[in-house]
């Protein structure tokens, strides 16, 4: 599970450089589509030659372990929600983004300061517990949900996905099955399916440009195990552009692991049992219509 | 006084369900030979014993009585009943053993889901399902569309002996023709060219698609059977959804609606009288019922912000309508959607069209649409009488294959299968939320298993509780029989359980 993590930090520190530097506040999610592109797209992030975001593109060589500590799934987003925690190439504060503990709550240095320590403003009344509180603890009520992460999640989690991963980036992997089916009206795109390996065997069709499918060598049936991969895309619980499909948009294709396929072999002896069952109950038919006949 | 079995009838329905179990065994080799042109030697070998077992249980029965004679109807509405539970135990043989299934049951449950048109599956990874599976999985949806009685009067399995009684057990009272044997055999024909005809259409799309020649086939062929049969077994997991087709999805609209009229009025239609059709008493309450119940879907979709895009509710709306009203269970949206992206309402309206269901006389299952506008007619009948002077007689008649006239026994027909059926509806719910299901999913779920709609969403699942997955299986069977045979059935073999009481003696 380390692998996934890394990508998330440096996506996280990407992010928090365009909010210290770019002065760009916390993002909203309104149109999370619009707003990713005023803030940072896949194509944004560095990544390696496979699509996979890449911790060694950082260029000051801050250190990706420090950055936005995270599982793998959903939460890490949220941990990560306006972190400030060091971008790819640009160091954190001293004493910020080294404490995983500390970067996974993440509010607090979505400010945007950089260590220099501001005067506390005078302590407001605590409206439950009577004393002070800082100005810097207010919680906006309208804060909504930043969208402008990566979600790397299950396919299995996206069949079950309530409308907070609606319009969300997020990364799956599976196992390409079925066939590539031409999409309508849209002729350099097509769908896939791409399975999940969880218990249910879930599922999610992806849309994806014609072009990215050439490294699927196998796709997924009886006796073939499909190419394993790694899709980073738009994922929608109802599609604007498919007349409400649950889907996902590929923006980003790579291969895990090349297909296979099961050889089937011909053995004589697993016919055997199955033709002295036949054989058996013939007989029966045969000597039941001759007693038939002995009756008549 | 209930009625007893007796030795006599036991062999006799023993005899006749050992020839549907031999017919079934022949079925088998449907599968059997799609294994063996697509090399896949494993369903190969699977099927063949399954084929085997087949034969050996079947012809063991049929030693019970060797010359069975005519068929009463108390026999005959045993063979039925039994008929469909003892075929899906068959059929389970070698879909358990294909190793889609997480237990036993679950491979009963599709198959009696299968054989009963019902289409909801419980079955795992069905996109690495073998060829052979699959088309065992639209082999028994054919049979079960066409009815198991239908299809073996219509090979004439029963030789002489109570077609008719077979025939109307079955669920179905209206011949086509006067005789049995030759109405099943027009309903086989319809049926046979309507499918043909739209698989060599949904070929021709699924090629247009990318797909390669012989899945184009097969995915058309085992679609085209499942919409016009109405039973909801899709090759694919994720359904229609698959194949991202709007013309396509419109052929099966029309299979589903083609599918859900009944085979009397194909008939009339055959004969050159299509205003019967559209006079007919379920044509019109068809139509009435859809269009209402449109409006309302489409009205709780618009208010709710993650489906109200027109062009989603027109796409995927009418023919989410269509399929659940017709029971099909074929699906443009995911389960989740059902559950997340639509609004309680629009969950809840889509189980009240799936309850009704079809005509009478066709593949589709629930209360039906000559039931519902029986009823109506028979609530417009007592407004009139109260309206009406004393002196007055009051007479409601309704267009059905002719002009009729509504009588008290037709109302008590129509109010008994309507109140069984929510009774049914009900329990199921109940026995849902005991299983610690979501009071709206627990009906809608028991209202897929009763009508034969088949949409599931979150209680029918692989490794489901035994007991609700036991219970589901009757629903399904119940469905299928319109409860009267099944009823019989119980009250038959609970009555022959009981012992005797000898009579006492006087001192």
């Amino acid at each position: 599970m380390r692998g996934p993590q890394r990508p998330m930090a440096a996506l996280a520190a990407a992010l928090a450089l365009l909010v210290a530097v770019g002065g760009i506040g916390v993002a909203w999610a309104d149109d999370p589509i619009n707003q990713l592109e005023d803030v940072t797209t896949n194509q944004d992030v560095p990544t390696d030659e496979t699509g996979v975001v890449d911790p060694s593109a950082k260029d000051d060589g801050s250190d990706p372990s420090g950055t936005a500590p995270t599982d793998g799934v959903g939460p890490e987003s949220q941990g990560s929600a306006g972190a400030a925690d060091g971008p790819a190439g640009v160091a954190p504060p001293k004493g910020e983004g080294d404490d995983p503990a500390q970067n996974a709550d993440g509010e607090a240095s979505s400010e945007g300061t950089h260590g220099e320590e501001a005067p506390m403003p005078p302590p407001l009344p605590d409206p439950v517990f009577g004393g002070g509180v800082s100005e810097n603890n207010l919680m906006n009520p309208q804060q909504k949900p930043d969208s402008s992460f990566i979600y790397d999640t299950s396919i299995g989690a996206l069949q079950e996905a309530d409308s907070y991963l609606n319009n969300q980036i997020v990364q799956v992997t599976g196992e390409v099955v079925g066939d590539r089916i031409n999409a309508e009206f849209n002729p350099g795109f097509c769908w896939i399916v791409l399975q999940g390996n969880d218990k249910g065997r879930s599922e999610v069709p992806v849309f994806i440009a014609k072009d990215a499918t050439d490294g699927i060598d196998t796709y997924g049936a009886y006796g073939r195990r499909g190419t394993m991969l790694q899709i980073r895309g738009i994922f929608y619980l109802s599609c604007p552009e498919h007349q409400g499909l649950t889907d996902l948009h590929a923006d980003t294709v790579s291969v895990v692991e090349k297909g296979s396929v099961t050889e089937q072999v011909f053995d004589i002896g697993a016919f055997l049992p199955g033709l002295g069952l036949v054989v058996l109950g013939t007989i029966m038919i045969l000597v039941f219509h001759r007693m038939r006949e002995g009756q008549r | 006084m209930w009625q007893r079995f007796t030795l006599y009838d036991l062999r006799v329905v023993g005899h006749y369900l050992g020839t549907l179990i031999l017919f079934f065994a022949v079925l088998m080799l449907v599968p059997f030979g799609t294994a063996l042109v697509f090399q896949e030697w494993e369903p190969a070998a699977r099927y063949l014993v399954s084929i085997g077992i087949a034969i050996i249980i079947g012809a063991g029965l049929r030693f019970l009585r060797i010359e069975p004679g005519r068929l009463s109807r108390r026999q005959a509405l045993t063979v039925t009943g039994f008929a469909w539970v003892v075929l899906g135990l068959i059929a389970s043989i070698p879909l358990f053993f294909s190793g889609h299934y997480a237990t036993y049951l679950d491979a009963v449950f599709d198959g009696v889901s299968g054989l009963t048109t019902t289409g909801a599956s419980v079955i795992v990874d069905l996109d690495h399902l073998s060829y052979a599976d699959n088309m065992f999985r639209f082999a028994m949806h054919m049979l079960g569309g066409l009815g198991l009685i239908v299809v073996a009067l219509s090979f004439g399995l029963f030789g002489r002996g109570g077609g008719a009684s077979l025939f109307s057990s079955e669920g179905r009272s209206e011949h086509v023709v006067p005789n049995v044997v030759q109405t099943t055999q027009f309903i086989a024909r319809i049926t046979l060219i309507i499918v043909s005809v739209a698989t060599v259409i949904i070929m021709g799309l699924c090629l247009l698609l990318g797909m390669e020649p012989a899945r184009a086939f097969l995915n058309a062929l085992w679609v085209s059977t499942s919409g016009f049969v109405t039973g909801g077994f899709a090759p694919m997991q994720l359904s229609i959804m698959y194949y991202h087709s709007f013309p396509l999805e419109c052929i099966l609209m029309v299979l589903m609606l083609l599918g859900s009229v009944s085979f009397v009025l194909y008939a009339e239609v055959w004969k050159g009288n299509v205003a019967a059709f559209f006079r007919d008493l379920e044509t019109k309450t068809m139509v009435l019922w859809l269009v209402v119940m449109a409006f309302v879907f489409t009205a709780t979709l618009a208010s709710w912000p993650l489906f109200s895009d027109m062009l989603a509710i027109l796409r995927r709306g009418l023919f989410t309508i269509i399929s659940v009203s017709t029971t099909t269970g074929f699906q443009v949206i995911t389960t989740n959607q059902i559950t997340t992206a639509f609004s309680n309402g629009a969950f809840l309206t889509l189980a009240f069209i799936m309850a009704v269901g079809g005509s009478s006389g066709s593949t589709s299952g629930g209360i039906k649409f000559s039931r519902m506008g029986i009823i109506f007619k028979s609530i417009v009948a007592n407004v009139k009488e109260a309206l009406a002077p004393d002196s007055a007689r009051v007479v409601v008649s309704y267009s059905h294959l002719g002009r009729r006239t509504l009588t008290p026994n037709i109302v008590k027909e129509a109010m008994t299968v309507f109140i069984l059926y929510v009774i049914t509806y009900v329990v199921g719910a109940l026995v849902g939320i005991a299983h610690g299901g979501e009071a709206i999913p627990a009906i809608f779920e028991s209202v897929a298993m009763t009508s034969n709609g088949g949409i599931t969403t979150s209680l029918a699942q692989p490794g489901m509780p035994a007991t609700l997955e036991l219970f589901y299986i009757l629903q399904m069977w119940a469905g299928r029989l319109e409860f009267v045979t099944l009823l019989a059935l119980i009250v038959e073999v609970g009555a022959s359980l009981v012992p005797r009481v000898k009579p006492r003696l006087n001192p």
